[in-house]
């Protein structure tokens, strides 16, 4: 390699334009990563929640319900209680609509759905972008529903 | 060979001899060297009058926020909370959250319904306006309304950990606040080491 080439190489090595082939574009997390990053401190690792604060998904009638009201929940939130099985469950569901894409939201309610509810409908990406365009004005972290 | 460094045999002797709890790294930013705790005197959420220095005694962790906070807030004060419940009772006892609302529709009252949707010891503190900010910036941080959406405030999120002495020992970066096992284990050190 001449001189000149070699600084040209160097400089483009050097420069910040993502690499085609960049891996965080060919590895998306899984649903199973973002669950534990991001949905873990609450629902716990094994589902089971927070006595009081988080109701468990193990027998969860949401789970088994619309997956429509699943994506709802995910891009807008909630607050407030809910009753499951005798027990009052007093939390916050974050909104997750500026934090999360459509695919990573398919992708963490699949991952929900697979382990929990494992006869459940899938979510798809189109689903969950469409709800999120009909929600746009719609509050964050609603308290009644 | 002669050692022509002594400092630096000194300094390998001295690090030898640490004993292994100071070889455990911080998951925080440790605030070296440890200075006095910014005062705080605010309104808790049952209208009383507050100081950080009634505190003394305790672990005490700051963090800035608002109610109507969509997501950032009740992540990080769930995870805080797993913290405070990853401890042993003796210790879980010494441990103080203290949120700081930067909102001015926040009140003593939206801060007691709030609080305990995390835990049922979390303080929650309001104030005048200027009070709060002035607060907030001997901390180092910042807050102000997010132009993009119309009840938004943009805050800083990092949290702040303090002795039982009132000492400022270490400041945590949000993405941090996960790491459950690691966010106690620095809170027992400032427990057990003031
Ligand atoms: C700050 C705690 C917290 C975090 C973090 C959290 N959740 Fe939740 N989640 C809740 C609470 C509380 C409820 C119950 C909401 C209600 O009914 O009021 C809930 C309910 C749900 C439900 C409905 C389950 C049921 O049985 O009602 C789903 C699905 C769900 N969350 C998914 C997620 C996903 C996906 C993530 C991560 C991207 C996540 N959650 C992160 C607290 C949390």
């Amino acid at each position: 390699m001449t001189r000149p080439l070699a600084i040209a190489a160097a400089l483009a090595a050097v420069s910040c334009k993502p690499s085609p082939k960049s891996p965080l574009e060919v590895v998306p997390l899984s649903g199973a990563d973002i669950y534990s990053m991001r949905c873990s401190v609450c629902h716990q690792q094994d589902g089971g929640g927070i006595p009081g604060n988080c109701p468990p998904f193990q027998n969860s009638p949401r789970l088994a319900g619309q997956p429509s009201e699943l994506i709802h929940l995910v891009l807008q939130g909630r607050r407030g209680e809910v009753v499951r099985n005798g027990e009052t469950y007093n939390g916050i569901m974050p909104a997750w609509r500026d934090e999360l894409s459509d695919d990573q939201i398919a992708a963490v309610l699949n991952y929900i759905l697979e382990t929990w509810q494992p006869g459940a409908a899938r979510v798809s990406t189109a689903e969950v972008s469409a709800a999120r365009a009909a929600t746009e004005n719609a509050p964050l972290l609603p308290q009644d529903g | 060979m002669i050692p022509r460094r002594p400092a630096a045999i000194l300094l390998a002797v001295t690090l030898f001899s640490l004993p292994a709890a100071e070889a455990r790294p911080w998951l925080g930013k440790e605030l070296l060297p440890a200075r006095e705790a910014p005062p705080i005197e605010l309104q808790d959420q049952n209208g009383a009058p507050f100081q950080l220095s009634s505190l003394r005694g305790k672990a005490v962790l700051v963090a800035f926020g608002f109610t109507c906070c969509p997501n950032i807030c009740p992540v990080m004060l769930s995870e805080l909370a797993a913290a405070r419940r990853a401890l042993p009772p003796e210790q879980r006892a010494l441990v103080d959250v203290v949120f700081i609302s930067v909102d001015e529709r926040d009140t003593a009252e939206s801060l007691k319904q709030y609080l305990p949707l995390f835990d049922n010891s979390f303080t929650g503190l309001t104030g005048p306006r200027e009070a709060i900010a002035s607060v907030v910036k001997s901390y180092g941080g910042y807050f102000r309304k997010d132009e993009r959406g119309s009840h938004a405030i943009d805050h800083s999120t990092d949290v702040y950990l303090i002795d039982p002495a009132g000492k400022l020992r270490a400041v945590f970066q949000r993405s941090q606040l996960g790491e459950t096992a690691a966010l106690a284990a620095d809170i027992a050190r400032v427990l057990e080491k003031p």
